[in-house]
Parts: C-alpha cells; sequence; structure tokens
C-alpha cells in the first residue's frame, strides 16, 4: 500500500499548493475569484471544462452504469453531455460570453428582472449542486477504499477536507489549475489504462468480441422504457448550455472566440475518455470480472487485479482528480449562487467584496461539510442519482436562457413563467410514484416552453432598450 | 453572415428571432436528425458487431458533432483573418 499511498499524498499536495499559490491574487478582486480575471486561454480553459464534466460520474459512474445496463443505454445518456458543448457553443457561448458579469443568474436576473428569478434560480442551483456533490463524494469514498484500504468515511472526510481547502482560498485560479492538472492525469490514466487491456488481449475488437461471447447483453438494447433512453440523453444535452459551472467557464475565456473552441475541443477529449472506458475497460471488466456485487466498482476492480502499486496509486489519484475537478467546479459554483447571486443581487445586500469573499468562503465549507455528511449514506447507481438532480437546472433554465437571448418576443411575463412551470413540473413528475427514471424532462421543457410562449404572446413587451441590449451580444465580430 | 439588428419602438410587439448564420443552424439541425434517428425503436433493435445501433449511432454522435463544431469555428476565423488582411 506504500506506494499507493505516496502517489496519492503526493497529488493531494500538489491540489492544496496550488490553491495556497493562487489564493494570493484571487481574493483581491471578485473578477478574479469567480472569472480568474477572464484571462484563460483557450487550451488551459479546454482541459479545465473537461475535467469540470469529467466527474466521478465518467469514469466511476459510467463504467458502473455500462457494467449494469449496457453499452447503448450509458452512451445515450453521456452523448447528451456531449451534444450539449456543441449547443453551447452555438447557441450561448459568444452572446454570454459578450454579456460579461460571473453567473448565469446574472443574465437571467438582468433578462428578466423581477424577484422570483432573483431567489428561485440560485435556490435551484444550491439543491441541484448539492445532490451532484454528494454523488461525486461516493466515488472518491469507495476508490479509496477499495484501492487504498481506507475505510469509506475516513477517506471521504480527507477528500472533502482537501478540496473545501483549496476552492476556499483559491477561487476560480485555483480550481482552473488544479483543473487543467487532473484533466491530464484522467486523459492518460483512462486511455493508458485501455491501451494496456487491448495490448494484453491481442486487439481492439476481440476486447469487445471476448465481452460480447460471454455477456451478449453488454451490447443489446436497454430494457427500460425508451423514455428513459430520450429523458436522459435530453437532460444532459439541455443542461449543459446553462448548467453554471459550465457558464462560469465561458466568462472565464479571454474571448468568445476561445470560449467556443474551448468548449469543442474539451468534448473532444471528454469523449475519447467515455467510449475508451465503454468499449474496452468494460468489456474487458464483463469478461474477467463477470460477478461484480456494485457496479460502481467495474474499474476499481480491474485496476486491482492487473496493476502494480504505482499504477494502482495514478488510478486513484485520477479518479479523486475526476470528482475534486467537478466538486471544486460545484461548489465555486453554489459559493457564487449564494454569495453573489442569493445575498448580493436576490436580497439586494449591499457588501464589499471582502465581505463577499468571506461569505463565499463559509458557503463553501458548509456545503462542503452538509454533502459529506449525506454521503456518509451514499446513493445506489451514482449517475442516475445525479442526472436527475441536473436535470430540473436543465427543465428550468434552458428555455429562459435561449428564448432570452435569441427570441425577441421573450419578456418578463414569459421568463418568468418558464422558469417556474420548468421547475415546478420537473419536481412533481420527478417525485410521483411510477415515473419512468429520468424520463421528467421530457414533461418539464415542453411545460417550459409553452409558459415562454404564453407570457411572450400575451404579456406585455419588454422596453425596447432591453431588447437594443440583447441585440447588441449577436453583432458581428468585424 | 447577419443582418443588422433591428429594435421596435416603445409598445410596439417584437417579431421572429435574432438572426442566426445558416451553417450553424444547418448543424443543429443535423445534430437533432441524428438523435432523433439514433433514439426511434429501430436502433434498439438492430445490432452490429453485437452493440444495438442507439450505441454506434450515440458513438458517432459524441465525435462528430464537436469535430464539425469545431472545423466550423476555425473556418470562420480563417476567413475573419483573410478578410481583415485584404482589408489592410
Amino acid at each position: 500500500m506504500a506506494v499507493e499511498h505516496v502517489v496519492v499524498i503526493l497529488y493531494l499536495g500538489a491540489c492544496v499548493g496550488i490553491g495556497v499559490w493562487a489564493s494570493r491574487r484571487s481574493l483581491s478582486s471578485a473578477d478574479d475569484y469567480w472569472v480568474a480575471g477572464r484571462n484563460v486561454g483557450t487550451w488551459v480553459n479546454a482541459m479545465a471544462i473537461m475535467a469540470s464534466l469529467a466527474s466521478g460520474g465518467s469514469i466511476i459512474g459510467v463504467m458502473g452504469l455500462a457494467y449494469a445496463q449496457g453499452i447503448p443505454a450509458t452512451l445515450a445518456l453521456f452523448a447528451g453531455a456531449v451534444v450539449g458543448f456543441p449547443l453551447a457553443s452555438v447557441l450561448v457561448a459568444k452572446p454570454l460570453r459578450r454579456f460579461g458579469r460571473f453567473t448565469i443568474t446574472d443574465f437571467l436576473a438582468d433578462r428578466y428582472p423581477h424577484r422570483v428569478v432573483r431567489l428561485l434560480v440560485p435556490t435551484l442551483i444550491v439543491l441541484s449542486f448539492t445532490v451532484y456533490i454528494v454523488a461525486q463524494m461516493k466515488a472518491a469514498g469507495i476508490t479509496a477504499q477499495v484501492l487504498l484500504g481506507i475505510p469509506y468515511e475516513t477517506a471521504l472526510t480527507l477528500a472533502t477536507l482537501v478540496f473545501v481547502l483549496y476552492v476556499s482560498v483559491g477561487g476560480m485560479l485555483a480550481v482552473t489549475w488544479t483543473d487543467l492538472v487532473q484533466g491530464v492525469l484522467m486523459v492518460l490514466v483512462v486511455l493508458g489504462t485501455a491501451v494496456a487491456l487491448i495490448v494484453q488481449v491481442g486487439s481492439p475488437g476481440e476486447v469487445l468480441d471476448s465481452a460480447l461471447a460471454v455477456a451478449p447483453d453488454l451490447g443489446a438494447a436497454p430494457d427500460h422504457p425508451i423514455t428513459t433512453d430520450l429523458g436522459s440523453f435530453l437532460i444532459w444535452a439541455a443542461a449543459v448550455p446553462v448548467i453554471p459551472h459550465v457558464v462560469m467557464r465561458v466568462y472565464t475565456a479571454k474571448n468568445p472566440d476561445s470560449a467556443r473552441l474551448s468548449l469543442n475541443i474539451a468534448m473532444l477529449f471528454y469523449s475519447a475518455i467515455v467510449l475508451a472506458a465503454v468499449f474496452f475497460i468494460v468489456p474487458f471488466a464483463k469478461a474477467n470480472h463477470p460477478d461484480l456485487q456494485d457496479a460502481d466498482q467495474v474499474f476499481l476492480a480491474v485496476m486491482d487485479s492487473e496493476f502494480g502499486p504505482l499504477i494502482r496509486g495514478l488510478a486513484v489519484a485520477a479518479v479523486l482528480a475526476a470528482v475534486m475537478s467537478t466538486t471544486d467546479a460545484l461548489l465555486l459554483a453554489v459559493s457564487s449562487a449564494v454569495a453573489h447571486d442569493l445575498i448580493g443581487r436576490g436580497l439586494g445586500a449591499k457588501l464589499g467584496d471582502k465581505a463577499l469573499g468571506r461569505i463565499n468562503v463559509a458557503v463553501v465549507w458548509v456545503i462542503g461539510l452538509v454533502a459529506m455528511v449525506l454521503a456518509y449514506d451514499p446513493p445506489g447507481l451514482i449517475t442516475v442519482f445525479y442526472s436527475a438532480a441536473i436535470g430540473v437546472l436543465g427543465a428550468s433554465l434552458l428555455v429562459p436562457v435561449l428564448a432570452g437571448l435569441w427570441w425577441r418576443r421573450a419578456n418578463l411575463a414569459g421568463g418568468v413563467a418558464a422558469l417556474v412551470a420548468g421547475a415546478v413540473v420537473y419536481l412533481s413528475v420527478q417525485l410521483a410514484p411510477g415515473t419512468p427514471p429520468l424520463s421528467a424532462i421530457l414533461f418539464a421543457l415542453p411545460a417550459s416552453a409553452i409558459a415562454m410562449a404564453l407570457g411572450g404572446f400575451i404579456g406585455r413587451p419588454d422596453p425596447p432598450e432591453r431588447l437594443a441590449a440583447i441585440a447588441a451580444l449577436h453583432e458581428d465580430d468585424d | 453572415m447577419t443582418t443588422p439588428p433591428t429594435t421596435p419602438k416603445a409598445g410596439e410587439r417584437p417579431r421572429g428571432f435574432f438572426p442566426m448564420p445558416r451553417a450553424d443552424i444547418a448543424f443543429l439541425v443535423i445534430i437533432l436528425a441524428w438523435a432523433i434517428v439514433a433514439l426511434l425503436p429501430w436502433a434498439r433493435e438492430t445490432e452490429a458487431g453485437g452493440v444495438a445501433m442507439l450505441g454506434w449511432l450515440m458513438a458517432g454522435l459524441m465525435v462528430l458533432s464537436p469535430a464539425i463544431a469545431l472545423g466550423r469555428i476555425l473556418m470562420a476565423r480563417r476567413r475573419r483573418r483573410r478578410a481583415h488582411e485584404d482589408r489592410a
């Protein structure tokens, strides 16, 4: 165990070190803390975006889902996330980057200036992201438990303390640079593992064929209703263009072009990780470890049986990297939702940068510790769990954001109605007994669109100057 | 590519959408059509190489959608650079 422990300790120490280094400049202004001075280069931003999205779910969860429900069902869910990024680059990246500011709430509260928007949007973000963070913590806990032999609760507590520490002191700059390190580590470990397994078996085709020979269900379409596939695809495709930790990355870019480029470069790396996991690592596990009790442990089982201590240590670091790179971005987004959106804009508190900074640090600690306590009693398949939580953001925010940017008739009445209808319908359907998993968004998105259309056609038109401000976001670059 | 946006006067009801480059519209239509085809029942029932077409089509979408978007952005950037050079 000694080598694995040393690798993990070195990695965690590096993360905290980056946080301390970044804290020297990140607390000097809100721009530096939340959007890293709006000066992050395309490749660094791309890797940070990839790392933010590639969570514990994308390593532990993607393999768990493929092992339990097969390749097609898994790709239906993860393709939604990938497609969401090109959609974001076409539909929101340029106008939102030109809009400036820090958060998605900033845009919505300016476009639809109403108290409901200022209070409801950050509240939904906090609730949804807290659930998302709990799922990430389960991934961190079981990884350290299986590969390092540390008790689940101890691993969970240690991981939480490390990433809460560097996010609270380092802000977006720390998150960006740790995400870069974590993104590179994830790509190297997952792709490296896939290549090593292919070499061991003989060829890429043989890896898949040998698994399908013993477990034909791996390639079969899932036996759940088609609405679940449709819903899981739509949840991520709808959420990615509006989820706060992705939108904040658009604001960190140097310019709109750089934002669009980094979104798409990020997705090529992300696709490579998911496809390598689903087509090579999971089939290998299915052939060699066919009876795992907890499907989320498939990657860990392969690492444990096939690789030596150094690689196992790197694998733990890579999974922790996946968890931490997403969780730190989520924590930062939650803290901005509370300190900047809810207290600053929603309640109208006049606070200086220093006071906001302190609130921000406190929020990171509170949310981190609450999620840690909830994660002591972990959920089942983590991908399904956090996808359901993220769905409420896509269902409630997508229509108001897209209509607010592109539809000239979008107005205050429509924006508020679309936001409320999306959230209420999603939560009602999701919590109703007998609803097929992940299908609530199929009802909520149309409800939100209908509410926007009714508001736009019946409600009072917005003042011309508000429309002129939106028109300016669409003007050509040259 | 885009036409200059017009702003209605006070009280006048605005109409339509802000203009989007045709290539962006085409890209969105292709992505949407691909996703619909992949999610239809036939893609669950038909298999190739032991994997349902749903899986293969989603895998293709994961690679092609960011690749095409990336190509479009780079080409647009090159066009803008050439236009600047011609003007200079």
